[in-house]
């Protein structure tokens, strides 16, 4: 009896987080005429921000993409590698990516740089959402969460990527859509320790950050109380998986345009 | 101006051995606050209002208080014999201020009537209404909680181990230190890191590559002055066109996105968090910051006080307040923010204790950066009376001579109106 109510308690509750999901999805992003790019070839796209603007990048492929995105910092050598194909250090780099959302916002106004590679061939949307940072932040200050970036990641083999924009009072969800592995949200020490081979994966993993597949259990939730990294580490058999930045309106309490 | 060992101790006094100690003591008060001491220190109180820390913002707290409400008793708990203003830390590196001039006592709070105890907080008791110390307990009725914030050295893999070979300026004694290994600097790599944010004093990594660039460059030492910057971009995010700008010209290497996580003591190497290496003769890495341990012990919160930042108020409790660098809010961890928010902050206590005094001007932040011993950029953030920023009040202006003045005059005039 115990062991099923323990499992209608996990049904329940997978329910529930993927239900959250779903409904921040729907959504996000603001209201506005989306720009709309359909490609089926590498394609680089240059774009201008101004002052308070906050852009949103959402890219859907039925093949695989990377995608590189780049805030154009001064810096002629880091642009130079960008247009070579490479990745400066300050990009924010996607690698896998089936489905991606993430903001291209200034304070001051700037430029970005988006490079979508293909991995595996098929056709891809780009679509540019218009919205501004105050209407961001007009969300949270009604109370209501806000989605600051997302992806939809195909797993091969061991796999690890940095995720962006966590501050103390996001929510960062994972869910396993298909495939047998495992999944694990490590902080920079503990990824370190896996990257490097002084640790296995398992032994890094606690019930608050790893999921692993086959257990039946999909879906994880952190809520980020700190100002860690924290980096996606994978490992599997054709992993899907999609992960959520959301932010909270605690994250009021953390932001400033000075820090 | 060279420096003795004699001066430095003069100058340092009791403070060095609790701040060079800093990663270490971290631990200890945490260790510290297991041990219950039977003791109080003060009779039980009517209306008392405890400090935990009395730098700038704990200091300009309890004199407002004093004023706003002179019939609440205020006691500051204080580890330290003297106070060295924070900002000048980037000047004492190149001796571009002497120590003295920005060393002051907790004198006058005294004769304003603020009872100051010399001993550091090792644990709180909530329940209780105390602060525990090694000589004793001290009851409140309000507590407030302005420690600031501790390099956290341990989160840099041998940095804890080998801080000899890396000097930073965000405690007095690493600043010390710092200054006598620049002065014996003979030449080659000097790095400095800047942690991811928030850390105190945004501009503060940068302003000393540049003033030890400087300073070498006078002396005839040939250096290659290397930033390896945890964040994408300068901070604070506003100047971060200006600094590019300002390494460029200088010459400086300045590398984005190069978070260390290791040094390697054998071969003198950074490495970061994706292995890049960065060989160093000198390095400063500036650790990242956390609240005292005792601070999280006691269920205030970690790594920051999470607080309501109109009131200052720390959420989920009536009667305990904290600001400054140790809050979580959304205000620039500065010591001009930090000043203001224990100004405003008194307003909000005095008015909890019954002496409704109005409302404070909201915070707001100046700050003056040195690109040079004779010239500083300006940055100008505001916020509104409920802690929200106002993105039109920003501002930012290049480098200036006059901008060092102004630095000056406002450094001394907070520490005039914090410690008389």
């Amino acid at each position: 009896m115990g062991r099923w109510a323990a499992v209608l308690v996990a049904v329940v509750l997978n329910g529930f987080l993927v239900g959250q999901m779903v409904a921040s999805r729907a959504g996000e992003p603001a209201a506005g005429t989306a720009q709309v790019h359909v490609v089926k070839e590498d394609t680089v796209h240059r774009r201008r921000v101004q002052a308070g603007e906050r852009t949103v990048l959402e890219v859907s492929t039925t093949g695989l993409v990377e995608v590189v995105v780049y805030e154009h910092a001064g810096d002629p050598r880091e642009l130079a590698q960008f247009e070579a194909g490479q990745v400066p250090r300050t990009a924010k780099v996607f690698p896998r990516v089936r489905d991606l959302s993430y903001p291209l916002s200034s304070m001051s106004g700037s430029e970005f740089s988006v490079r979508v590679r293909h991995l595996a061939p098929g056709q891809t949307e780009i679509r540019y959402h218009p919205g501004t940072v105050e209407e961001a932040m007009g969300r949270l200050r009604k109370g209501q969460n806000l989605v600051r970036n997302q992806a939809t990641l195909v797993v091969a083999g061991r796999f690890s990527t940095p995720v962006y924009q966590l501050v103390p009072g996001t929510l960062l969800r994972v869910q396993v859509r298909s495939g047998k592995g495992t999944v694990a949200l490590l902080k920079t020490r503990d990824y370190l320790d896996v990257k490097d081979g002084r640790a296995s994966l398992s032994s890094r993993c606690t019930p608050a950050t790893c999921v692993e597949a086959s257990s039946g259990r999909t879906v994880l939730e952190l809520a980020v109380g700190d100002y860690d990294d924290r980096y996606l580490v994978a490992e599997g058999d054709g992993l899907v998986v999609t992960y959520q930045v959301v932010a909270t309106p605690e994250v009021l309490n953390y932001i400033s345009s000075c820090t | 101006m060279r420096l003795t060992r004699r001066e430095a101790l003069k100058v340092l006094g009791g403070a060095t051995v609790a701040a060079a100690t800093g990663g270490i003591a971290h631990q200890l008060l945490g260790w510290a606050a297991a041990q219950e001491p039977a003791r109080a220190l003060l009779p039980r109180p009517s209306r008392r209002v405890v400090i935990v820390g009395g730098g700038i913002s704990g200091a300009m707290c309890a004199r407002t208080l004093r004023k706003l409400a002179p019939e609440v008793e205020v006691v500051v708990l204080e580890r330290n014999p003297t106070y060295v203003s924070g900002p000048s830390h980037v000047d004492y590196v190149v001796g571009l201020e002497d120590a003295r001039k920005v060393t002051v006592t907790f004198d006058a709070l005294v004769r304003d009537g603020v009872k100051v105890l010399r001993a550091p907080a090792t644990g709180l008791r909530l329940g209780d209404s105390r602060v525990l110390t090694p000589q004793g307990f001290v009851e409140y009725n309000v507590l407030v909680v302005a420690t600031g914030l501790l390099p956290a050295e341990n989160e840099v893999r041998n940095l804890l181990e080998n801080r000899r070979l890396s000097p930073h300026a965000w405690t007095w004694a690493g600043t010390v230190e710092l200054r006598r290994a620049v002065e014996a600097f003979r030449g080659g790599t000097f790095v400095i890191t800047v942690p991811p944010p928030p850390y105190k004093c945004p501009p503060g990594p940068y302003e000393v590559a540049c003033l030890v660039d400087e300073f070498w460059k006078k002396k005839g030492v040939r250096a290659e002055v290397v930033v390896l910057d945890a964040n994408d971009r300068p901070q604070p995010p506003l100047l971060a066109d200006l600094w590019r700008r300002v390494l460029a010209d200088r010459g400086i290497v300045y590398k984005p996105s190069f978070k260390v996580v290791e040094l390697d003591p054998g071969t003198r190497t950074l490495i970061s968090d994706r292995g890049e290496r960065q060989r160093f003769d000198l390095a400063s890495v500036i650790p990242p910051q956390r609240a005292p341990l005792f601070i999280d012990e006691a269920g205030l919160g970690a790594p920051f006080v999470p607080v309501d930042p109109a009131t200052f108020r720390v959420r989920g409790q009536e009667n305990v307040y904290a600001f400054g660098d140790v809050a979580a809010s959304p205000y620039t961890k500065s010591a001009f923010t930090a000043f203001l928010q224990g100004r405003n902050a008194a307003y909000h206590i005095a008015r909890a204790l019954g002496r409704d005094r109005g409302d404070p001007d909201p915070v707001f932040n100046q700050c003056w950066p040195y690109v040079s011993s004779r010239e500083a950029l300006l940055v100008e953030v505001a916020w509104d009376k409920d802690g929200r920023a106002i993105p039109g009040r920003n501002r930012t202006a290049p480098a200036s001579p006059k901008h060092v003045e102004d630095r000056k005059r406002w450094e001394y005039g907070i520490l005039r109106a914090a410690y008389g």
